[in-house]
């Protein structure tokens, strides 16, 4: 018990020391680190005509600086669709049974000595013998025409002393036609051996029933010296057949036998679209097939050129179908995501099929199979052949056009009216042709006059031909001027594109590799309609103010967000960017002020009456922008500015033009951009 | 050695355990627990259900009864504690301690404590709500068990990490693609069988031991799949990608007007699973027990109050006018829910072999009973309760005192990377006690302590 005690003493006392060391974890403090926090202020783009718009002083009368008004408006996508299509000609063809298999078992036929007994041990002297014919039938058929195959026979020499073949076996049938000749070589047959002879068998035709005549023999005999007679057969004679391939026979008992790839076929598609590759995207095969053959077989059919999605790979495309004896059947292929692929390269004016024949093992009433024996298929178009894509050549396709176009002509040059100069017009369609062929375009532009009758503008043709990618089609200055001209003074908001593009047009479809393209359902004509209409109103320098809510998240006129003063104090430094990027061929100048709730300013960056400035586009020697320019500057926000950005509401941009009247002449289009993206990085401690 | 009040150790064990006192598993075996888990080869009777029922087959007391058996642990593999302490606790100075301020260097150390950039969070608590053994000397012993288990783990990409470091900067890409998180509420009503087969010469006995469990599933939520990112262009424009498929089967207690409601025996399941047990242990000689087994082969379906939330949405901030529908962000965030197929999840089958060595067999001047013994553990499957990491552990109970066996083990990998642990009991007769904690070191605040934990049982032996 004192054990005890002493042990309880030892470990409490342990354990009471042991909290001594336990610690209360100390309470949290969160650490303080440096981050940033990048946002967008706003992204704003300018046409030239929103700018004069706003602000009309921009515009002058006459002289320089001439203003043209610019619409371009996406044209919807015409795409090829479901028109490129394969279209397999109704086709009746045959297949061939082709060269059968036969199986015959050996047939073995004892020949009797009878002057030797079995057993007894006796000399055998020298001798002769002749016997008398062997008369059997071979089971496995009734008549047959060989197409190849040999047939043998062997003989053993059971008995203790040499046998020797004095003259050639021969076999007949039922007719006495000699079906094979044995000529054995060497003649002699050594005691308790065998010796085997052969023919050839190809092109006869025989019977059955068999007759093996010529069965002489001399023996040495023993030499006086009594030999033990062996017991059971002293010779034998065995008659075998290998690979035997008939063209006809005449049976009642067939082996199971697979006649792979007997014949081949096709079926013409060179009536559409020449294959190299082609992938499907629907459509259906009929094949009805009638079996003109004595025999219930399963007939298995596989195209070399179609073939079949299996994982990521593609097989030939296979299917079998049972057919009763002189019966038919019918079967439909579903093409739906399969691939016609030329195995050569070439283009593909036909599709091979393969027919194999599998004959089940049948036993009953002689029948006769022929090799030409065959089975008719007729091939139909259950559903049209649809392509998804394709590489070969198109024969000429036509893809209707029918859009509606809005161009908001009325809304964009009501405010110009009277100040058009409409005989000087230009209308161009942009295109940009996905298909991989040569298009021509038969396309008309038409509009509706106030008065409700319409007027047309058509593509010249000179101008139809679409090359794949991207193209552009100048409508005949003359019409269309008198276009516009004809719905002047109120000109329509939309016109109706309509007509027909012509894919691979017949001058110059080339029905050779030569000619190969790519073309899918989704390949198409996109574009833009672009309009352009002098105005008789020039640019001159001046300045336009815009304000907008900053960051209305809510759509509802008002700053949707605002980092709490808390927050902002967290943040010691920050930058704002201000994207510019000029496409108007005259000098811009930007500031942009941030106002509180009442619109009151609270700062000007980069400072008021100091704007950013960036040189005009760059223009080509007609005065054409070609390429805008751009610049981005980088302001630093004080603390103080830091604080005026977090009260702001409103952005207020000042975006001044300044035209040179001094250069060379410069064409100013309505639809010239500025284009103002501002974002800001602000860095600061988290405390 | 700074000293300071213990009261938050009661406390934290009192919220754990009311967090999770409707759940159960192997943190119910607080013997287990004690030794860090590397009492597999000892653990007996109603301490091997779950673990190995081979070891049911040990001789041990012939009826065992045991009620409301506790074990919870919570915490996570990245945030040890002396990351906390490093960095969450503050500096001195003289105006009292204040926030560290964290440098790139700070900044690397806490992202590299992301195990492969990806940490995990995890939760798991068993309650033993009836345990029963029953053992017959001619052909082995038998056990039922109604266990509750509650688990959870959740996996979170550094990249959250690094957003709230470093911010959005100009160019900066952020993908959260891996997080994903998985809890269940399951029940398992197991029967356990562990008898002796024929052994080799070299053994002094071998026992098979099988399980069959029927599983009743109350609750599941995961995240399956999580392809959300955040980039920031060189030139401001904020593109947030937000795509995920989030199920649920049950009901969320989370959600008001939910219906649910908690009942001890009555619960409504909205999954049925079963589940078995298999389990190979032997003696090689008087002094020494091996054994391997695989626990929790089986799965869950679920196939009752389904819910699935997708979201699909790429959201471009270029302008922020354009912006219009304030409620964009928000809706793209929640997703949209529509009922769910049913499904079917692996229960958390894992593979476990271990080592026991009865020392007082082998020395004869050690007092007392000792048994020193390692575990290898393996989580098979990615499921709530188990993991995938393996988990090495070695342990030691010593009854210097028979009412008092002490215990202690030290555990490497699984969700921790190190965890020492400290148990005992107080065995009185018929009744007996145990406590047990896999993370002692709590205590005495050592670094590397990431996770918590506290097993609590009773027993009636007869």
């Amino acid at each position: 018990m004192k054990s005890l005690w002493s042990r309880l003493a030892v470990l409490f006392l342990f354990a009471a020391t042991s909290f001594n060391c336990f610690k209360e974890p100390l309470s949290p403090v969160l650490p303080t680190w440096d981050v940033n926090a990048t946002f967008p202020l706003g992204a704003r783009v300018y046409t030239l005509g929103d700018l004069v718009a706003k602000d009309t002083s921009l515009l002058k009368t006459g002289g320089s600086n001439q203003i043209i008004f610019a619409k371009s408006v996406a044209l919807a996508s015409m795409t090829v669709n479901d028109r490129i299509s394969l279209t397999p000609k109704d086709t009746s063809v045959a297949m061939k049974l082709g060269a059968f298999s036969i199986t015959a078992p050996p047939k073995r036929s004892a020949i009797i000595i009878p002057w030797l007994v079995p057993g007894q041990t006796m000399p055998i002297p020298d001798t002769t013998m002749v016997f008398a014919d062997i008369i059997s039938k071979i089971d496995a058929f009734q008549e047959v025409t060989l197409k190849s195959g040999t047939i043998s026979l062997q003989l053993d020499n059971n008995l203790p002393v040499a046998m020797e073949i004095t003259t050639p076996i021969l076999l007949f049938d039922q007719y006495d036609n000699v079906i094979a000749t044995f000529t054995f070589s060497p003649p002699t047959i050594p005691p308790f051996s065998s010796r085997t002879a052969s023919d050839n068998l190809a092109s006869k035709s025989f019977t059955s029933d068999y007759r093996i005549s010529g069965l002489q023999f001399h023996t040495p005999g023993s030499n006086g010296t009594p030999v033990q007679i062996p017991n059971g057969d002293l010779l034998v004679a065995t008659l075998s057949t290998a690979n035997l391939k008939a063209r006809q026979a005449v049976m009642a008992e067939i082996p199971a036998q697979r006649l792979v790839d007997n014949d081949t076929t096709r079926i013409r598609i060179d009536d559409s679209t020449l294959v190299k590759e082609v992938y499907m995207k629907s459509g259906a095969l009929r094949l009805s097939l009638q079996n003109q053959i004595a025999l219930s077989i399963m007939f298995l059919f596989r195209f070399d050129e179609l073939e079949r999605r299996v994982g990521n790979s593609f097989i030939p495309y296979e299917d079998s179908v049972f057919l009763p004896a002189y019966g038919s059947g019918s079967i439909v292929l579903d093409i739906a995501r399969t691939r016609v692929a030329s195995r050569s390269g070439d283009l593909l004016r036909v599709l091979n099929i393969r027919g194999s024949v599998w004959v089940a093992s049948t036993v009953g009433q002689p029948v006769t199979v022929s090799e030409t024996d065959r089975v008719s298929i007729a091939m139909t178009t259950a559903s049209p052949f649809v392509a998804d894509s394709a590489v070969g050549v198109v024969k000429p396709v036509w893809v209707s056009v029918d859009s509606k176009v809005n161009l908001g002509l009325w809304k964009g040059l009501q405010k110009f009216s009277g100040q058009l100069i409409l005989p000087a017009a230009h209308l161009r369609l942009a295109t940009n042709s996905s298909i991989g062929f040569p298009s021509d375009a038969f396309i008309t532009l038409g509009a509706r006059k106030a008065s409700g009758d319409s007027v047309f503008v058509t593509v010249p043709a000179s101008q139809r031909r679409l090359m794949p990618g991207q193209n552009a089609i100048d409508f005949d200055p003359v019409e269309v001027g008198r276009f516009f001209s004809q719905l002047s003074p109120r000109l329509p908001d939309s016109v109706r594109v309509y007509g027909r593009i012509l894919i691979n047009p017949p001058d110059v479809y080339n029905p050779t590799l030569g000619g190969v393209g790519s073309v899918g359902a989704k390949s198409g004509v996109s574009g833009t309609v672009n309009v352009s209409v002098p105005l008789t109103l020039g640019l001159q320098s001046g300045i336009v103010r815009d304000t907008l809510v900053i960051g209305d998240t809510l759509n509802n006129g008002r700053k949707g967000f605002m980092i709490d003063q808390a927050t902002l104090d967290q943040y010691n430094r920050g930058k704002v960017f201000i994207e510019l990027e000029n496409g108007v061929p005259a000098e811009l100048g930007v500031t942009v002020s941030f106002l509180g709730a009442s619109r009151t300013h609270l700062m000007t960056l980069p400072q008021p009456g100091v704007p950013i400035r960036l040189a005009a586009a760059q223009v080509d020697g007609s005065g054409n922008v070609v390429a805008s320019s751009r610049s981005t500057t980088v302001l630093e926000l004080s603390r103080q500015e830091l604080a005026n950005y977090n009260t702001s509401e409103f952005l207020s941009y000042v975006v001044g033009l300044t035209t040179s009247s001094g250069s060379s002449a410069v064409q100013f289009r309505t639809d010239n951009q500025v284009k103002i993206r501002m974002w800001t990085q602000l860095m600061g401690r988290i405390r | 050695m700074e000293r300071r009040s213990l009261w938050w150790i009661p406390l934290a064990s009192l919220v754990c355990t009311t967090v999770f006192a409707f759940a159960a598993g192997e943190k119910a075996e607080v013997r287990g627990m004690g030794m860090a888990g590397a009492a597999f080869a000892s653990s007996k009777s109603l301490d091997a259900v779950g673990i190995n029922p081979a070891n049911l087959a040990m001789k041990d007391d012939p009826f065992t009864l045991s009620i409301a058996c506790v074990g919870v642990q919570a915490g996570s593999d990245f945030l040890t504690y002396g990351l906390y302490k490093q960095y969450f606790t503050g500096v001195e100075t003289g105006d009292g301690r204040v926030g560290k301020f964290l440098d790139e260097t700070d900044k690397q150390k806490i992202l590299d404590a992301f195990r492969g950039g990806v940490g995990e969070l995890t939760a798991d608590a068993s309650l033993l709500l009836l345990g029963v053994s029953v053992q017959f000397p001619s052909i082995g012993g038998f056990a039922f068990t109604i266990i509750d288990q509650l688990a959870g783990m959740a996996r979170i990409p550094n990249d959250y990490v690094r957003f709230l470091l470093y911010g959005n900067t100009p160019g900066s890409v952020y993908d959260f693609g891996r997080t994903s998180a998985h809890a269940a509420w399951l029940r398992y009503y197991t029967l356990s069988f562990g008898g002796t087969i024929a052994h080799p010469s070299f053994m002094k006995w071998l026992a098979l031991g099988a399980a069959v469990k029927l599983v009743d599933g109350f609750g599941y939520y995961e995240v399956e799949q999580f392809n959300t990112s955040l980039a920031t262009s060189s030139n401001g424009i904020l593109t947030g990608r937000v795509s995920y498929l989030a199920r649920l089967a049950g009901l969320d207690p989370t959600r008001k007007q939910s219906g649910f409601t908690f009942s001890p025996f009555s619960q409504r399941a909205f999954g049925h699973g079963t589940g078995f047990d298999l389990g190979l242990a032997g003696g090689v000689g008087d002094a020494i027990t091996i054994g391997v087994s695989l626990t929790d082969i089986g799965q869950v379906n679920w196939e009752e109050r389904l819910e699935e939330t997708i979201a699909d949405t790429t959201i471009v901030i270029d302008d922020p006018r354009q912006v219009e529908d304030g409620a964009a962000i928000e809706n793209a965030l929640k997703g949209k829910k529509s009922a769910g197929s049913p499904f079917s999840r692996s229960l958390p089958a894992t593979l476990r072999t271990g080592i026991a060595v009865h020392v007082d067999k082998l020395v004869e001047w050690i007092p007392g009973e000792m048994i020193m013994a390692a575990a290898y553990t393996k989580g098979l499957a990615d499921a709530p309760g188990t993991t995938l990491y393996a988990r090495l552990s070695l342990g030691m109970e010593w009854s210097l005192l028979k009412f008092l066996p002490l215990r202690t083990g030290i555990a490497f990998g699984g969700t921790e990377r190190a965890s020492l642990a400290f148990g005992f009991g107080l065995h009185f007769g018929l009744f007996e006690l145990d406590l047990a904690t896999e993370n002692v070191d709590v205590l005495w605040g050592g670094d590397e302590v990431s996770h918590a934990s506290i097993a609590f049982g009773t027993r009636f032996t007869f």
